[in-house]
């Protein structure tokens, strides 16, 4: 009769209040432990493409957790310098955190060193960044995306914990549904193990590449319940960085 | 498997305030009438108190299904043995009924259950099916997680002899205290008055419940 | 004789109802610390938006078309069920289940003389109706599939929205997965049922017309498909009235990609495969058979 649902546990919690009291042996059934999770799923997805002068990353506006849609707005990318975006997908209370600590770094090395931090410099500060959390992790599925000290388009994935690689094609998926996005990126752009026939990828402009991206995102978004409602688009060129927002299905 | 007296994971809790009193000539059974799933309403006007008979009616409380179950498997026992009685059946046989199968399956239900109703013999009866499938014939009894709160409520206010109005107006109220308290119930108030004239069944809306003290 | 035996060896023996005989198995498996550990598959479920209203002279169902795995397995599933020529019915959870629960295409139908607990429902109705020359009724079918579901103790995890109208006028039930069943003028159920039952608990009102239901229900599942990443694409609506049903398959259709789509500018070079895509490597042809063209004539 009296019952309490617990939340979290996949059994129901009874407590000797039945009427009656004919109800749960209380001390001899097995304990149920709650504890509190640091960690949430709220999905994003990120897809960037790095080109010979310029690169472009992507990132949806979805904030999910389990079924509902908690924004239709979040903001998942974070421009730490004029030539350098930082994404992520994963735990969004842990994405905040990681990009205060980073704003704040690059603040600091910019006081101290009078120039902005490269590229290829916060990519390495991010990895130690993450690092640092190796035993409790930022769950942040991060990829960064800007220009390296050559003014050539520079991409990089990440584990959440700092493992990371610039990507050697030039392109990079991370996330909610970067499982779905990947093959179709390898399709278009991969040059390395991919056996597509072609012997020469096409090399894309900036515009086509946004423009390219826009279509990744509306086809992972009819399979990827997670990625949805709007997608940040940066690109990035020596010139600085254009932002614009592309409207997704909302369902 | 989950151990015995709990919910299962999802399933229907009626979560309940049922209550049911004997008067003079009668009974009065009544309920709220809220079903929940968690913290959801699934529905915001159930109808908990059920015929198994003519004169005799159940009041639920407990899992949703499994009391559905019983009272439907009790309502064509009951309406098989009055056709070969002849007559109309005894309140006890119904609440024997309902302890076989909340005794026998005990450690599968949840489900406790108030029998109450008319017969010639005995006039209006009350009984008690609580979780273990005891049977205990009272002068009124209360269930549900919201019965809780009005124990002192209702053994301060109960007496004997009773008319029928005041037992009416004794049942509403203890109910409408339970609501008020008891999370998991809620809604309308459901009555029934079961005597030799048959039942009469009577709705109080949610925004006329007799709450405050007169 | 000797056919019968052949027969016997090469299938097993069925008796109708489920085969459990890989339970053990599995369970030894999710408790090893093999590698196995943890990818037992995983059923489909059809988060669902599932609703239904009474109108003047009829039933409203309706439902979302959004078919769940890991990812989106189908875009535009059908959610509403036949159950006879007067009865139809939503359903929601695993998608296997409600399929096997409701309708008349099971394995487990197979032995006739078996039917009584193995669910089934449009095809016991339709024997029943033979049987009694009348109409189904819709507690007929609410009462079968609260025995079937309960008699599996919730481990048929099928969640029902059954409506119709018979001899005695329309009828809407929630049937729930333990074997509850709740009547009611408006139900929802499913993952969407919370944002479409807000819908109804606004604008419901008392004998509502034909055309006023449907945009109803219509609107309660667009709560759940645009609220509850479970539900999603297109509505569908199904109207039952005394003597016709009219199912109105995707009767609004929200999430057409067709605009989107062609707002991008794509390059013509994404996506697309000039002939000689595949490479070809070597080539190897073999002649199996030599088809002549010459043409002899048969003297007459």
């Amino acid at each position: 009769m009296a019952s309490i649902a617990s939340s979290e546990g996949d059994r129901t919690l009874d407590p000797a209040m039945q009427v009656g009291g004919a109800g749960v042996d209380v001390a001899s059934s097995t304990p149920l432990q709650h504890r509190f999770s640091p960690y949430s799923w709220n999905g994003g997805t990120v897809l960037a493409v790095a080109g010979k002068d310029y690169c472009v990353v992507a990132t949806d506006k979805r904030l999910a957790e389990g079924y509902s849609i908690l924004s239709r707005k979040i903001d998942r990318a974070l421009q730490l310098t004029d030539k350098t975006v930082i994404a992520c997908g994963g735990s969004h209370n842990d994405v905040e955190a990681l990009y205060n600590h980073l704003k704040l770094r690059a603040v600091m090395y910019k006081y101290n060193h009078e120039e902005d931090l490269s590229t290829i410099g916060a990519a390495q500060l991010l990895s130690n960044t993450l690092y640092y959390k190796r035993f409790f992790p930022y769950y942040a599925l991060a990829v960064i995306a800007g220009l390296d000290d050559d003014g050539v388009g520079y991409v990089a994935g990440y584990d959440a914990v700092g493992s990371y690689l610039r990507s050697r094609d030039g392109y990079t998926a991370n996330g909610s549904a970067a499982a779905i996005a990947m093959p179709i990126l390898d399709n278009a752009l991969g040059k390395v193990g991919v056996s597509s026939g072609l012997d020469e990828k096409p090399e894309y402009s900036i515009a086509d590449t946004i423009e390219m991206l826009k279509d990744i995102f509306v086809t992972v978004g009819e399979r990827d319940i997670l990625c949805g409602d709007a997608v940040d688009i940066y690109a990035i060129t020596a010139t600085g960085t254009e932002h614009e927002v592309f409207e997704l299905k909302a369902d | 498997m989950s151990p015995p007296g709990t919910l299962k994971k999802g399933e229907v809790d009626l979560g309940t305030s049922i209550m049911a009193v004997s008067f003079g000539s009668g009974v009065i059974v009544g309920a709220d009438s809220r079903t929940s799933t968690g913290s959801y309403i699934a529905n915001r006007v159930s109808d908990k108190l059920t015929p198994v008979h003519d004169y005799v009616y159940c009041c639920r409380s407990g899992s949703a299904a499994d009391t559905q179950a019983i009272s439907d498997i009790v309502r064509t026992q009951l309406g098989n043995h009055a056709v070969e009685l002849g007559r109309a059946p005894a309140v006890k046989t119904a609440a024997k009924l309902f302890q076989r199968y909340c005794y026998e399956y005990k450690d599968r239900l949840m489900a406790g259950i108030i029998c109450a109703g008319f017969d010639p013999v005995e006039g209006g009866t009350v009984y008690s099916i609580p979780l273990g499938g005891a049977m205990i014939k009272q002068p009124f009894a209360i269930g549900g997680s919201g019965s809780t709160y009005i124990y002192a409520y209702c053994d301060a206010n109960y007496r004997e002899n009773m008319t029928r109005d005041e037992a009416h107006t004794f049942v509403k109220k203890a109910l409408a205290h339970a609501m008020a308290r008891d999370g998991s119930s809620g809604g309308v108030i459901r009555t029934a008055i079961i005597d030799e004239n048959g039942v009469e069944r009577f709705f109080t809306p949610g925004n006329e419940l007799p709450f405050t003290l007169q | 004789m000797v056919e019968e035996n052949r027969a016997d060896k090469s299938f097993p023996h069925v008796d109708g109802g489920f085969n459990f005989e890989n339970f053990k198995r599995n369970v030894s498996f999710m408790n090893s610390d093999s590698g196995i550990k943890g990818t037992m598959p995983k059923a489909w479920k059809t988060g669902t938006t599932i609703v239904g209203v009474v109108f003047d002279g009829g039933v409203a169902l309706a439902a979302d078309t959004r078919a769940t795995g890991n990812v989106i397995v189908d875009k535009n599933c059908e959610k509403i069920h036949y159950i006879a020529p007067n009865i139809y019915c939503c359903g929601a959870g695993t998608a296997a289940d409600t399929e096997m629960t409701v309708s008349s295409i099971s394995i487990l139908q197979e032995p006739l003389r078996d039917t009584h607990d193995t669910g089934q429902i449009s095809s016991q109705l339709e024997l029943l109706r033979l049987n009694t020359a009348k109409s189904s009724r819709v507690v007929t079918a609410m009462t079968m599939l609260k025995r079937h579901l309960f008699n599996y103790q919730g481990h048929v995890s099928a969640a029902l929205v059954l409506g119709g109208v018979d001899a005695t006028g329309p009828h809407l039930y929630t049937v729930y997965p333990h074997g509850s069943t709740d009547k009611l003028p408006y139900v929802t159920m499913g993952s969407g049922s919370l944002a479409a039952m807000s819908v109804f608990e606004t604008s419901y009102k008392d004998n509502l017309t034909e055309q006023e239901a449907i945009d109803l229900v219509a609107e309660a599942i667009k709560a759940g498909i645009f609220n509850d990443l479970g539900s999603g694409s297109n509505v569908d609506v199904c109207i039952i009235t005394k003597d016709k049903v009219d199912m109105k398959r995707n009767f609004i259709t929200p999430n057409d990609q067709g605009p989107l789509r062609a707002s991008i500018s794509k390059p013509a070079t994404f996506g697309y495969f000039p002939p000689g895509t595949t490479k070809v490597v070597s080539t190897d042809i073999e002649t199996f058979a030599t088809v002549t063209t010459d043409v002899e004539m048969l003297e007459a």
